[in-house]
């Protein structure tokens, strides 16, 4: 039986900690680079530096460009290791339930009403409220690097603050746990 | 919208990066749709 005492900023603590993130001491890659959609196949290269800003090379078209580097960037931003201390200082949790999809918990203080869901030590739900917005994300497969969790396979939408009905049309909104 | 993303360890200090992304969404017409990262010979700086 699950209790109500139990403490749940320790379980997202937890959770949270688990996320793959790199070491201060990663200076950044590069590579080669390849967009493809119905239409096109496009490839170039390139630099993601240590402030990981990418820069794409060799592609002429800007919008596949910005596409090719929001991806980059959004990844990047996701490998870079925040004190959860700092991040969620100001941030309690709240025990909402607990179903085979794991541990509900809601946020209480500066994110008011943002959820998660916890299971087996990985945060596979996000909802979130961001810019206006609602972001929902249910992750369904992880990849474990030995050293954290990345998501393999993960499904997004927006969602309608007020209605709370999917509007599919955004783009690279993305957020940071 | 629906993402699967491939990662790849780097070979040195447990480094893992994006190695391929794919997106699916839905366009104005209801129609499946599916845009293609794919990251290679990548290297650490």
């Amino acid at each position: 039986m699950v209790s109500t005492n139990l403490n749940c900023k320790e379980i997202f603590r937890e959770a949270y900690n688990n996320r793959y993130t790199w070491p201060s001491t990663f200076n950044g890659y590069s590579g080669k680079c390849i967009f493809i959609d119905n239409e096109k196949s496009v490839e170039g290269d390139f630099i993601l530096d240590s402030n990981f800003k990418p820069k794409i090379i060799g592609i002429s078209d800007d919008n596949i460009s910005k596409k090719i580097s929001s991806q980059l960037f959004e990844v990047a931003i996701h490998r870079v290791k925040r004190d959860f201390t700092e991040v969620h200082k100001n941030n309690n949790f709240k025990f909402l339930g607990e179903s085979d999809k794991g541990m509900k918990l809601e946020v209480l203080g500066k994110n008011e009403g943002d959820k998660y869901i916890v299971k087996d030590k990985k945060i596979n739900m996000v909802f979130r409220k961001i810019h206006g917005v609602i972001i929902e994300i249910f992750v369904q497969e992880f990849i474990d690097t030995g050293d954290g969790f990345l998501s393999k396979k993960y499904s997004s939408q927006q969602l309608d603050i007020e209605t709370l009905t999917p509007n599919q049309k955004y783009w690279n909104m993305r957020i940071i746990l | 919208m629906e993402y699967e993303d491939n990662f790849v360890d780097l070979g040195i200090n447990n480094i893992w990066v994006l190695e391929s992304r794919i997106i699916k969404f839905l366009d104005d017409n209801n129609k499946v749709n599916e845009i293609k990262y794919i990251f290679k010979e990548l290297s650490s700086i």
